[in-house]
């Protein structure tokens, strides 16, 4: 079997590069390297406010969230990275009932954005605040059913952030994704009540949701070694802002990123003719993760003293969407079904908004992202539900 | 300290500027033995006792085994005791777990121990050191020589598994050299990139293959092509830094990839995978129980069952790892008997040596499956998702992207493999030449793009 290893001295696992290569060669190669690389930083360095153009147009962000904080922001989308800056803002659930309103991107993105702008739980917010009700919204692109019950754990960590109403908007293709993302993962072993809550919660659905439970564990097995990963964070975060002032190429190390995986999508979508309607049909696994943790998270707002509205998303009616007719409806008759016995608020919103509050993406009609109207129109649907749960709520 | 942090390559700098600029051999190693405790109490803090202890006792376990007359039973104590915290980290949790009850009295299924990173690295390395000693071999007599073959930070965690002849004349005389430096440099840059660019990219498909609860036929393919590509892209990834960052303070380490996935045999595999865990298993396991069985065949075979069976569990204590093992222990002993014509390597027949090697990279992927599978139930429902084609073409659990991007990743390291001495040819040509700079510099601003958080070694767990 293991004969002589007359390998383990040859040439290494590279192609080999050096062979002839003189020491002269060598520091040429070296430093022409090294040139190149600092001209790469140059030219790089104007791309910084190209790519906020870009993340706009592709709905990654809007004018306020580039502000960050500054304004007193009514929402947060940012996917667990700058969760307390942002929930800092929350209002205090103490003091007034608060409604918080969860979903995926619908909920931030505006389509063809103007200054003055708002998105439905801004406008919701300003529509309340006068009876005394606060609204904030929680949204984070493509989020899936794992991430929203870790959404409700996070806010019930504290009775102040605790909402009396969740509203959550509901969408056919999340039911495509899983896992929680790495930045939530980050909050999850950073707070170690939250780390234990979400232990306990996985142990409870053990027996009913096998697989949900499990994947509930691995997530927070992955918090842990991500924690564990990184006793010397911040010796490396300090490195990195270090390395950042003096490499372009490391200050926008994450919209390279972000571009890169944009265009080799694109470069995907055209090889492959995929289009925005291009039809995807539901992943059995991922669809039935998802499915038990929607149940699971509308279960455990209520034990936590929320009453619970869930809406089927708007869409575009005059785009086609990329859903399986059969499977789409399907959901819904699923979702009305869950609604029922979790006894929660449901409505359907498909039609709530109409066709020329939509806009475009790459090019195409967005079957999902509406400009400010929708928004309005969103919010104009959902007034007299929120109403009559809180009025409910209150009488209760 | 990760080998893809901004923090490891500043301690790189720091620990090759300050080899360099001490002139005395007795100073840089001092100064690399400071650059090594450093770096492991860095992410280990407390363990660092216990790889000091294991510096100490075989230091001391060497000196006494080249003049004690009675080797053997002191080399069956030294190993005793080389390996007993070996058993007690990684595998006494498992042995124990059925004996764990939790809070109500329940059976818990393990009970995790805290262990030192890199200790099945270290251990094996220590035992062969005094398996070695004890055959006759010279001793390291320099408690500072022996600290820094045994600590030495580039071959600590996961290897290469360096024995002390090949260190041996490098731990007083180093020398550095440009050419040499700017291939290191080459070297941890091509591990970046594999690490950071192509094993990170397709881990979370493998992940999510092996996570979903009914994998359909594509799923199951294409997650266990995904670890294919994952697990060889970390490792070699690995082992190139480490040789890389050894090698600018003048250490040359030994080989552990050897473009393994263009094996024509199980055979070769293993001499091209993880070279020197390979070498380790056939010198100290493999040959001593094959020259004791040497007039019985059948116990022969056994033997290679037995040391690719001990291979596995040194991976984890799990029945998968025993089985990936024994997998591999029944391909090599068909290899040297039923199917010794099939595999010969000096076919000449062309079709035939695409046969073989598509036998053996079959044989290798499905052993990935044994590998990465976290129990005997999921390898039961992998196989038989790929076997009976489950679901015939559609998915529960990758998505399209899994399929593409995994697909054209295998694509391109076949065809790299299969043309590497003509790349290499091309690449050493002068016109190439001037392509080389402008090429690394975008290479690593690929990596820089690609690098998100550190993601840990898949190795870094055994």
């Amino acid at each position: 079997m293991l004969h002589v290893h007359r390998r383990n001295t040859r040439r290494p696992d590279t192609i080999p590069l050096t062979d002839r290569t003189t020491s002269t060669r060598a520091r040429t190669t070296a430093g022409a390297a090294l040139l190149c690389f600092v001209a790469l930083n140059i030219a790089i360095y104007p791309l910084k406010s190209y790519f906020e153009q870009e993340r706009r147009n592709n709905l990654m962000q809007t004018e306020r969230s580039l502000s960050g904080a500054k304004d007193t922001p009514r929402y947060d989308w940012s996917v667990g990275s700058e969760q307390q800056k942002y929930w800092a803002f929350m209002p205090d659930a103490r003091k007034q009932p608060l409604v918080v309103l969860d979903g995926m991107s619908q909920i931030y993105a505006i389509n063809e954005e103007q200054p003055g702008d708002r998105v439905t739980s801004e406008i919701l917010d300003d529509s309340l605040r006068s009876g005394g009700t606060r609204v904030f919204s929680i949204a984070a692109p493509n989020l899936n059913h794992e991430e929203l019950l870790f959404h409700l754990h996070a806010l019930t960590q504290q009775p102040a952030t605790t909402p009396k109403l969740l509203v959550f908007g509901v969408c056919f293709d999340k039911m495509r994704n899983i896992e929680v993302r790495e930045t939530m993962r980050d909050v999850l072993a950073a707070v170690p009540p939250l780390d234990s809550s979400w232990r306990h919660s996985a142990e409870i659905l053990q027996s009913e949701f096998p697989e949900l439970s499990k994947e509930m564990f691995r997530t927070l097995e992955a918090a842990r070694a991500q924690q564990a990963l990184r006793p010397d964070q911040r010796v490396e975060q300090s490195l990195v802002r270090t390395v950042s002032r003096v490499l372009p190429i490391v200050a926008i190390r994450s919209d390279l990123r972000t571009y890169l995986f944009q265009s080799v999508y694109l470069l995907r979508n055209w090889v492959f003719q995929i289009k925005t309607s291009t039809k995807r049909p539901i992943l059995a696994d991922r669809y039935a993760l998802n499915q038990q943790a929607l149940v699971a998270s509308l279960r455990y707002a209520k034990q936590h003293g929320m009453r619970v509205l869930m809406y089927v998303i708007p869409l575009n009616r005059s785009a086609e969407t990329p859903y399986v007719t059969e499977q789409y409806d399907a959901f819904k008759r699923w979702l009305e079904q869950v609604a029922t016995t979790e006894r929660v608020a449901f409505a359907n919103l498909e039609t709530a908004v109409p066709n020329a509050s939509w806009g475009l993406l790459y090019g195409q009609p967005d079957f999902k992202h509406f400009k400010e109207a929708g928004h309005v129109a969103t919010a104009n649907a959902l007034m007299p539900l929120i109403r009559a749960q809180l009025t409910d709520s209150v009488m209760r | 300290m990760l080998f893809t942090t901004y923090s490891y390559f500043a301690f790189l700098l720091l620990a090759v500027a300050g080899h360099w600029l001490l002139r005395a051999p007795l100073a840089r190693s001092m100064w690399l033995i400071i650059c090594s405790l450093t770096f492991y109490t860095f992410t280990q803090g407390p363990f660092v006792a216990v790889l000091l202890a294991y510096v100490l006792f075989n230091w001391w376990a060497g000196l006494r085994l080249a003049t004690n007359p009675h080797r053997k039973s002191l080399l069956l104590g030294v190993l005793a005791a080389n390996l007993l915290p070996l058993l007690y980290y990684k595998y006494w949790p498992t042995l124990a777990g059925g004996l764990a009850l939790d809070a109500h009295g329940a059976l818990l299924a393990s009970v995790p121990i805290a262990a030192p990173l890199g200790i099945s690295f270290f251990a094996f390395q220590a035992s062969a050191y005094v398996v070695d000693v004890s055959r006759g071999g010279q001793p390291i007599a320099s408690l500072i020589d022996f600290t820094l073959f045994k600590t030495f930070w580039a071959q600590l965690v996961a290897g290469p598994i360096v024995r002390a002849s090949e260190l041996r004349s490098q731990l007083r005389v180093r020398t550095w050299n440009t050419t040499a430096s700017v291939a290191a440099c080459g070297r941890i840059v091509n591990g970046l990139t594999k690490k950071i660019v192509f094993s990170d990219l397709v881990a979370p498909f493998a992940n999510q293959a092996f996570q979903a609860a009914h994998p359909t036929f594509l799923d199951a393919l294409f997650g266990t092509l995904a670890f294919g590509l994952q697990i060889y892209f970390d490792f070699s990834a690995y082992s190139d830094i480490a040789i890389g960052s050894a090698q600018l303070v003048g250490f040359k380490l030994p080989e552990n990839f050897d473009w393994p996935y263009s094996a024509r045999s199980p055979q070769e595999f293993w001499q091209r995978w993880h070279m020197t865990l390979s070498r380790w298993i056939r010198d100290y396991v493999f040959m001593p129980l094959t020259m004791h069985y040497r007039r019985n065949p059948i116990a022969a075979t056994g033997s290679i069952l037995f040391a690719m069976a001990l291979c596995g569990v040194w991976h984890g204590a799990g029945w998968t790892f025993l089985l990936w093992g024994l997998w591999h222990g029944v391909l090599l002993a068909a290899n040297a008997t039923v199917l010794r014509k099939f595999f010969s390597v000096s076919q000449e027949v062309k079709w035939r040596r695409w046969l073989a090697f598509a036998v053996t990279f079959v044989a290798v992927q499905l052993g990935w499956i044994l590998f990465r599978a976290e129990s005997v139930s999921q390898v039961m429902e992998f196989l038989s998702a790929l076997f009976t084609m489950r679901s015939g073409l559609q998915r529960a659990a990758i998505r399209e992207n899994a399929i593409i991007i995994v697909g054209m990743l295998w694509l391109a390291l076949l065809l790299v493999q299969q043309n590497r001495e003509r790349i290499a040819r091309v690449l050493s040509t002068p016109a190439a030449l001037w392509a080389r700079a402008p090429l690394r510099a975008l290479q690593v601003a690929l990596i820089i793009t690609m690098h998100q958080n550190a993601t840990s070694f898949v190795y870094f767990q055994f």
